[in-house]
């Protein structure tokens, strides 16, 4: 039975699964759950996972969610080659730190710009202020700074902690970073400007997986107009 | 080299840590950063994590700091009995699921506690914002609530997710229910008092780990009294 990915384009977490499976060859299929239209909430998926949550699987009946546990549960199954997530102990060690700090420190990115951008577009939820966003963005910035001096050692590799080829780690923290472009130019700008190291890493990652990135970023035009729209009508 | 361990036992991960250690017989040294005297901050912890995150191990010179790392990291390299982190694929995957899900909910227990209680009793801070008090608290209290009703299968197994034997995610969440017992009692009361399938969970952990657990907490009986005091003074 092909492997079930439930899912939406708009999370990044799922577009990081798919981006492993297309650049491994994993037969998939995607079973959309809209989370604009709130599909996620509702009985039907939450049958399936109780947080409402995407993205889940469904390897012929083995219900997994948490796209971090997913990519690793993958890569091991499937074979994959070593790189995506090694067997040596240490080098494994390396990859779940970064995986374990995506979760409280990168993710702050998703926090802002859902806050800032995604909430009042697509769920119509009032536009904070600044004074309101400015935990979270504080949060995210700090982040990618950290990112920026210590996670990147392209003196050692092109990729995080200075790997010579991506992990899953590099697919996760990098999918996050696509979350940026809904923001206005300006603060794309601020954030990403003065970062040569990680504007680096994101170049050498879409240059190895180029055509599946832009598979996994199909729906970001519209979404990115839809944003746009949403801003300047006020 | 004997395993080193930078933490303090007013850390819920850094407890999770030495349960796992004491339990399997893995020499260790704990080098005591005191949370509390800012110690992480200093020049001497930041030459080994410029991030002045807790905990860290060396492992003979393997510098590695995220406390779900490092419990995969230490079950693995000391090969410790297979029910700590199993081989199998889908077991593995469960633990591995339970771990992500931990970072995002109920390691926010700490961020509630912390700003509660924390901030005033040991570092003699202004009390945060009710606002930011209030979030931490929705998300503890959620997350509670899913662990009880969703993550908890005692008809299956006395363990997270009906496991018949207990992993390294039931001690790292168990360090953070341990951590309310800083709070008021009618707050831990209100927090479990409706929880019987958590509190016969944390019965059966503390008693399948009976020394290692009374020392990991061996700080917490000061800790109380010392929190105690604080919200009676003032």
């Amino acid at each position: 039975m092909t492997l079930k990915v439930y899912g939406d384009y708009v999370s990044q977490p799922t577009t990081a699964v798919l981006l492993l499976c297309l650049a491994n060859k994993i037969d998939f299929e995607l079973v959309p759950v809209n989370l604009r239209t709130g599909e996620h909430l509702g009985p039907e998926f939450k049958a399936i996972n109780p947080t409402g949550q995407v993205p889940v699987i469904d390897d012929d009946g083995f219900i997994l969610s948490e796209s971090t546990a997913i990519l690793r549960y993958l890569a091991v199954t499937r074979n994959v080659p070593d790189h995506w997530y090694p067997k040596d102990v240490k080098a494994r060690a390396r990859i779940d730190y970064l995986l374990d700090w995506y979760h409280t420190n990168l993710r702050q990115i998703a926090v802002y710009v859902i806050q800032k951008e995604l909430g009042p577009t697509f769920w119509k939820i009032p536009r904070p202020d600044e004074a309101q966003l400015k935990p979270a963005q504080g949060k995210m910035t700090a982040s990618v700074e950290i990112l920026e001096e210590f996670l990147l050692k392209p003196e050692e590799g092109p990729f995080l902690l200075g790997a010579p080829q991506p992990s899953i780690a590099d697919l996760i923290c990098s999918c996050e970073y696509t979350l940026t472009r809904y923001l206005p130019q300006e603060e794309q700008e601020e954030l990403l400007g003065r970062r040569p190291k990680t504007k680096k890493w994101l170049k050498a990652l879409e240059k190895t997986l180029g055509r599946h990135y832009s598979e996994i970023n199909k729906t970001l035009p519209e979404l990115l107009k839809l944003v746009a729209d949403a801003r300047s009508s006020g | 080299m004997t395993l080193k361990l930078y933490g303090d036992l007013l850390s819920q991960p850094a407890r999770a840590v030495v349960i796992l250690c004491l339990a399997n017989d893995i020499s260790y040294e704990l080098i005591l950063v005191s949370l509390v005297k800012l110690e992480h901050r200093l020049p001497a912890f930041k030459a080994i994590n410029p991030r002045e995150q807790l905990p860290v191990i060396d492992d003979e010179g393997f510098i590695l700091p995220e406390s779900a790392a490092i419990l995969k990291y230490l079950a693995v390299s000391h090969h410790v009995p297979d029910h700590w982190y199993p081989m199998d694929l889908k077991s593995r995957a469960r633990v591995d699921y339970l771990l992500d899900w931990y970072q995002t909910n109920i390691r926010q227990t700490q961020a509630y506690i912390l700003k509660k209680e924390l901030y005033s009793a040991l570092w003699k801070l202004p009390r945060p914002q009710e606002a930011e008090i209030e979030s931490a608290e929705g998300t503890m209290i959620a997350s509670m609530e899913f662990v009880e009703d969703y993550l908890l299968k005692p008809e299956k197994g006395p363990f997270l997710l009906g496991a018949s034997e207990l992993s390294i995610a039931d001690i790292l969440f168990a360090c953070e229910y341990t951590q309310t017992q800083l709070l008021p009692s009618a707050e831990q009361e209100k927090l479990l008092g409706k929880k019987p399938k958590t509190k016969k969970w944390l019965q059966t952990l503390e008693q399948s780990l009976a020394p290692y657990y009374a020392q990991a907490h061996k700080t917490f009986p000061e800790l109380i009294i010392k929190v105690e005091t604080a919200r009676n003074g003032n």
